[in-house]
């Protein structure tokens, strides 16, 4: 469903990426660990198309997005949702007015916006916050709101940056189980984190970036009892 | 130790850095004109856009045109004295405010007001990834943030000015009838004698461009900016320094174009 080819990419001098290569199958959930600073984000943004690898292709579905034309990227995203670290909801719209953002574009009544906007909402526990603006919210609020934005459209995959990054305890848990929730729907997510104990209660497979390249792939319980040096010192820190 | 500098690295850097930004600035106003042909249309932002940049511009603008006015109207009073031409005051106000001080003034005024705002909003949403959302949303960030922006900008910009240059008149009509005992109908009769359509369109036109300018070269910075919350500012600071230097070169062009013009 997402591959990721011997994906290459460099800053002027910094590299970044180094040949990563990353296959998730339908309804799969991924986790991509790593240290702050080790590339997890620009691997969802080249997924995205909003970066371009030096070298390499993201496919969705065996359709090179590093490779397709804007109006395609377009239609490639439509199969995509994505929620940012911090949420990134629009300041100067409303909750309704974010969540409803991609059925406004698609010229849809008001009517059946306020419907499917109260649905996307009520998954994310968040019912009755539709005119509260984002400036309103807490944390956890605003990362609630930014997964039924994503909701929107009813995407089959679903990108997560650093969904729990930040907030407490009883927040993350939720936003997990709201994964977790996805995935019993059978949506493909790629979550990337450094928190472990949210990856473990997520993860299908778990890959851990450093400098550049994958150093583990594996299923948690693989992750939990390797011996691996690097990945003992990041597991048990 | 001190590091030497090559002055040539430095000068070709410079002129690396100028080129990309026009290149920069000619793709998005491309994207602009391109997107004006596609869906979806985001009447909301144009109306948004015309209240933001325009109409709350208005103050601003009126007062600038009055305080000119008045200033224009006390200094060529002076100067119309010496040669006993005091009698040309309405006509000296008038051709100075249309032809050059009304377009200048307000693009300067402006490039601070609307310009400073364009680049720190579309700057913010770029450090906080409200861009990148839109694009992960199917949006086209140009269409819906930048578009409004320039469109609303250059056409509602020459309206400003000749709310500007009218408010100067009236200016100048306080000043020559409350201190220098003008008479009233004289004063707004040498105004509208000393209007030529030249003048005018000279005027709008420039009043068109500057308004390019300002929404281009602030969404420019906006869509550019990285570094957070200082970046921001940064972007802020560049947007008012470059359009008000292009708005100064474009004037002189411009001002020679319409001189030659006029003298053909």
């Amino acid at each position: 469903m997402v591959r990721f080819q011997d994906i290459h990419l460099a800053f002027g001098a910094t590299r970044v990426l180094n040949g990563i290569t990353l296959n998730v199958k339908e309804g799969e959930t991924a986790v991509i660990l790593g240290a702050s600073g080790s590339g997890k984000s620009t691997l969802l943004k080249i997924l995205l198309g909003l970066l371009e690898p030096n070298r390499g292709e993201a496919f969705i579905n065996d359709v090179s997005m590093t490779r397709a034309r804007r109006n395609e990227r377009v239609e490639l995203r439509r199969l995509m949702g994505m929620v940012f670290q911090e949420g990134a909801l629009f300041d100067s719209l409303s909750v309704r007015d974010n969540v409803g953002y991609r059925l406004v574009e698609a010229g849809l009544s008001e009517a059946e916006i306020d419907s499917q906007v109260a649905a996307k909402l009520e998954f994310v526990g968040l019912s009755g916050t539709a005119d509260r603006m984002p400036g309103e919210l807490s944390g956890g609020m605003k990362r609630r709101v930014a997964i039924a934005r994503a909701l929107v459209g009813e995407p089959r995959i679903m990108l997560f940056d650093e969904p729990t990054t930040g907030l407490d305890p009883i927040v993350a848990k939720k936003i997990t189980d709201h994964i977790n929730a996805l995935k019993e729907r059978g949506i493909t997510s790629i979550v990337v984190t450094h928190e472990l104990p949210y990856a473990y209660r997520v993860a299908d497979t778990v890959y851990l970036l450093k400098d550049g390249e994958f150093v583990f792939h594996g299923d948690v319980a693989s992750f939990r009892n390797s011996h691996d040096p690097y990945l003992a010192e990041f597991r048990d820190y | 130790m001190q590091t030497s500098v090559n002055p040539f690295s430095v000068a070709d850097r410079s002129a690396r850095g100028f080129v990309q930004y026009i290149q920069g600035v000619a793709i998005l106003t491309w994207q602009v004109v391109t997107g004006l042909f596609r869906r979806p249309w985001y009447g909301r932002e144009y109306i948004l856009q015309t209240n933001d940049m325009a109409v709350a511009s208005l103050p601003i603008v009126m007062m600038t045109g009055l305080v000119t006015g008045m200033v224009l109207a006390l200094q060529s009073n002076i100067s119309l004295e010496q040669f006993g031409a005091t009698s040309m005051l309405g006509n000296a106000i008038i051709a100075t405010l249309v032809r050059e001080l009304g377009p200048i003034m307000g693009a300067l005024i402006l490039s601070g007001r609307v310009g400073a705002g364009v680049t720190s909003q579309i700057g913010a949403m770029r450090v906080t990834s409200q861009i990148d959302a839109l694009l992960a949303l199917g949006s086209d960030p140009v269409k819906k943030l930048v578009a409004p922006r320039v469109v609303v900008f250059t056409l509602l910009m020459p309206l400003l000015v000749t709310i500007l240059c009218f408010l100067g008149a009236v200016g100048g009509w306080i000043l020559a009838r409350f201190t220098l005992n003008f008479s009233t109908p004289y004063y707004w009769a040498s105004i509208v004698e000393s209007m030529r359509f030249i003048d005018i369109f000279s005027s709008l036109t420039k009043s068109a461009a500057f308004g390019w300018i300002i929404a281009t070269i602030g969404s420019y910075e906006g869509m550019m900016t990285q570094g957070g919350t200082y970046g921001v500012g940064r972007s802020t600071t560049r947007a008012v320094v470059i359009a008000s230097l292009c708005i100064l070169v474009a004037d002189f062009f411009l001002t020679r174009l319409f001189y030659t013009a006029l003298m053909e």
